[in-house]
């Protein structure tokens, strides 16, 4: 009897454990745009300027539609956290992000400061969107999250720099001979690069 | 010999032309150094002017007949961090009390900063009625320790005033100034603080909640803004036998109105006050609301960056106008008589009384006209002899002449105003077609203006319009512009150009088109689709892509839905936002653009300058680009703004002038 319960209880935690394991955001990795091995994607990788100051700062996200295009897409329920981008020590620059096509929204900034944990809900807001195309360099824009903080909020921004960081990019993209055309990333739509092309 | 007068005459016109040219340099029409106000003691034998000189400020006392002048402290002289003063009270002929507004650093990476005030009252240093130059270290200063701010000065009772301390319960004291301590004094065992002044005995009024600002009527608390004890925001007014009645409170429902009133005066009417509105983005409107009946309508808006509060006569029932943050400074703005309807009808000339005190004898006026900067004077009634006192603009006084022509042009039904500022003379001038920005809830106004006077200065016709959408008419006026920030408003423009150019004195054949913000998205919109007007454009700070814009990463939740109602959404109206884009049409231009904006500009994103320099590499077009790195939308930054200004005279100058 008591062997029993052992056996029932271990089998409970094992549930749930691997439930826990199957429903934990996964975390995404970063990688340098200089070091990083184009030939060898195997998801839609994305570009993303990063300048993020502060202890360890992170971001969450949520997949929200399987079609990257879908801008209209409203949430209409609460969000399950998909994925976790860990920025701790992330020197400021360019970086490659794999992730699956579709279009994703920033649930969260997280940017402690030594004990107290700041945090920007950005739910809900078109302009905290990225949208990931399969067989494109998608760019994501600059997240900027300050070092500097008021005493109850942070101020953090996902910034479209486009214009700007095109003549970068196509220097490191062509040095790296990756030949997929880029589109702008951002979750509303944009057509600035289209036409200038 | 009559042609040798006539070339006499000519060439001492042309010298006396060159030396006034010679004479104005563009800092004068953006100084570091100026008269902000004047503020007459009860007896009106003193006067106390307030001046800024780059970011300090500085209080000097004249008598009335200026023989007298003493420097009496400036914004360093008591704090070494950064401080403003914000107002000045004479409680009586020898005590002036002086509102510091200090900023203290927060801790290291946490932008805590925390503004605190510090009430100041100085004697005025005097030996037999006479001015004496004092050093700030020896001036006699008493200060009001206790949180809190003066909220009358009691004029007509020497050495008392009242003073407002906040609380759970908020009261009203009367404080003698002989009773404080010195300033910066410790204070020990036998001290009390603020000499023990705050208990039941000199209690004047007592609210429940924190009282946020008292009204009064002449000496008398009149009403009182609190939060309650509940969180909620409630006006009251002052009952006969000193008790409080709730007018009007603010609920959580209020939130989503359209308009969100503070009160900041309160008027000789029956629960009548002037308001501002807290959702409009940055505060430029004043408005007179009636709680009780709850009708409101628009007195007064201002092209400053921001009001911050009301100027109102010792009896503080009477308005004179609104304090206001301009380029970086604390500034006064005056209120027409008759309000803004008479806008079309009136003379170019505002003059007004704004301190008459003691015997009336001596008046302290304010005046500004189309091309007089606004400048105090001392107006003595007995003598009838006015004399200048100070201006915001000390270099340019007498100095800047030109004609005005004010006019309207009937566009889809609407009379738009125009203003159109000109050298004297009987050359032709080429004309400059200068648009506000906003495009809504702003408007050009017919008084002096600096940057129009200095292209004036530069030949230059200068044309501003209040399109559609401008506030400063009617509420039906500024809603006509919504949805035509692309079609309807640039019609206005184009219309008003149109009549400009049939003006004898303005050369049609040169003509460029400049702007900040909308400003500059119709520069750079109206040269492309009309080469045939327009020679040039200058955008500073413009919109180039409307989605981008409706996208921008700073937007706030309440602009957005704004923008939506006001200009189109981005999800719906895209093909038709970027129909209205310049930066979709650049294919089509084919005259010189400059473009020019602040890299922290968080009103319109640098990224659109980025764009249109983008786009038009790509079509090998020619164009300037400047890139201001420190400066934001507004270009606070003086040296910034005069750089833009310099920028904008070369480009015209290498365009259309000659």
């Amino acid at each position: 009897m008591i062997r029993t319960s052992v056996s029932l209880t271990s089998l409970l935690i094992f549930l749930l454990l691997s439930l826990k394991a199957f429903s934990a955001d996964k975390p995404l990795l970063l990688t340098p745009l200089d070091k990083y091995e184009f030939a060898n994607t195997k998801e839609a990788f994305a570009i993303l300027e990063i300048s993020a100051g502060g202890t360890a700062p992170s971001i969450e996200l949520s997949k929200l539609d399987k079609n990257p295009e879908n801008y209209e897409f409203t949430i209409n329920r609460r969000q399950r956290v998909n994925y976790t981008l860990d920025l701790k020590d992330v020197e400021d620059g360019y970086y490659v992000i794999e992730l699956p096509e579709g279009l994703y929204q920033i649930m969260k900034v997280n940017a402690p400061l030594f004990n107290l944990p700041f945090r920007y809900d950005t739910s809900g807001r078109i302009i905290w969107r990225w949208s990931i195309k399969q067989n494109y360099i998608n760019y994501l824009g600059k997240l900027n999250i300050h070092q500097d903080r008021s005493e109850d909020s942070i101020a953090a921004e996902l910034m479209n720099r486009f214009s700007q960081s095109l003549p970068e990019l196509t220097t490191a993209l062509s040095k790296a001979s990756v030949t997929d055309p880029i589109r702008i990333g951002l979750g509303y739509r944009d057509d600035f690069y289209k036409e200038l092309q | 010999m009559k042609n040798i007068k006539i070339a006499i005459f000519l060439g001492f016109m042309f010298v006396t032309q060159w030396l006034n040219a010679e004479a104005l340099s563009i800092e004068n029409f953006f100084p570091e150094k100026g008269l902000a106000t004047v503020e007459m003691s009860p007896s009106g034998k003193w006067l106390a002017l307030l001046s800024f000189s780059g970011e300090e400020q500085e209080i000097a006392i004249k008598s009335i007949d200026l023989k007298e002048s003493i420097k009496l402290l400036d914004t360093k002289t008591f704090d070494t961090q950064d401080s403003t003063i914000s107002d000045l009270f004479w409680l009586d002929d020898d005590h002036l009390a002086v509102q510091y507004t200090l900023i203290r650093e927060g801790t290291y990476r946490l932008n805590d900063t925390k503004v605190k005030f510090e009430l100041l009252i100085v004697k005025i240093p005097k030996n037999n009625a006479k001015l004496i130059a004092t050093d700030s270290k020896n001036l006699e200063v008493k200060s009001v320790r206790s949180s809190g701010r003066l909220v009358n000065p009691l004029v007509e009772e020497p050495g008392v005033f009242l003073f407002s301390k906040p609380g759970a319960s908020s009261k009203i004291y009367r404080l003698e100034i002989d009773k404080l301590n010195n300033y910066g004094e410790p204070l020990n065992k036998l001290t009390r603080i603020d000499g023990g002044q705050f208990v039941p005995a000199n209690e004047v009024i007592s609210a429940s909640g924190f009282a946020i600002r008292w009204f009064f009527k002449k000496s008398e608390p009149a009403a009182v803004l609190t939060v309650t004890t509940d969180s909620k925001l409630a006006i009251s007014t002052v009952k006969e036998n000193n008790e409080l009645s709730i007018v009007h409170a603010w609920s959580e429902k209020n939130a989503t109105d359209d308009k969100l009133f503070l009160p900041i005066a309160i008027t000789k009417n029956k629960n009548e006050f002037f308001c501002l509105d807290l959702n409009e983005d940055i505060e430029k409107s004043v408005y007179l609301v009636n709680f009780e009946t709850q009708e409101h309508k628009l007195f007064y808006q201002t092209d400053s960056y921001q009001i911050l509060d009301f100027v109102t006569g010792p009896d503080q029932d009477e308005y004179y106008g609104v304090k206001v943050l301009r380029n970086g400074i604390i500034d006064f703005e005056y209120f027409d008589d008759d309000s803004l309807n008479t806008r079309n009808t009136e003379s170019s000339e505002l003059n007004l009384v704004i301190n008459v005190k003691g015997d009336g004898r001596h008046e302290v006026g304010y005046r500004v006209t189309h091309e007089e900067p606004p400048h105090y004077f001392i107006y003595d009634k007995t003598t009838k002899k006015q004399t200048f006192l100070g201006s915001r603009f000390p270099d340019l006084v007498g100095k800047t002449k030109n004609t005005l022509v004010e006019g309207t042009v009937s566009v889809d039904g609407l009379e738009i105003p125009y203003f159109l500022n000109m050298p004297r003379g009987k050359n032709r001038y080429p004309l400059v077609v200068y648009p506000h920005g906003g495009p809504f809830g702003v408007h050009d106004d017919r008084y002096f203006n600096s940057h129009v006077q200095y292209l004036v200065a530069e030949g230059y016709a200068v044309l501003r319009v209040n399109y559609r959408g401008s506030s400063g008419y009617s509420q039906e006026f500024e809603k006509a512009g919504i949805g035509h920030w692309g079609d309807g408003i640039l019609r206005d423009i184009i219309e008003a150009t149109r009549v400009a150019m049939q003006n004898p004195q303005v050369d049609a054949e040169k003509s460029c088109i400049i702007g900040f913000s909308y400003g500059g998205y119709a520069a750079s919109k109206l040269v492309i689709d009309y080469p045939d007007l327009f020679n040039c454009a200058v955008s500073v700070s413009g919109v180039s892509d409307l989605n981008l814009h409706l996208n921008a990463h700073f937007l706030r939740r309440g602009t957005v839905d704004w923008y939506r109602e006001q200009v189109g959404d981005s999800l719906k109206d895209y093909d038709s936002l970027k129909a209205i884009s310049p930066l979709y049409s650049l294919e089509h231009l084919t005259k010189p653009i400059y473009l020019m904006h602040g890299a922290e500009d968080d009103t319109v994103d640098v990224e659109q300058t980025y764009r249109m320099k983008a786009m038009l590499e790509h079509l090998q077009k020619p164009y300037e680009i400047k890139i201001y790195p420190k400066a934001n939308h507004h270009f606070v930054d003086k040296d910034d703004l005069i750089d833009v200004m310099r920028e904008m005279s070369r480009f015209l100058s290498e365009n259309i002038s000659g």
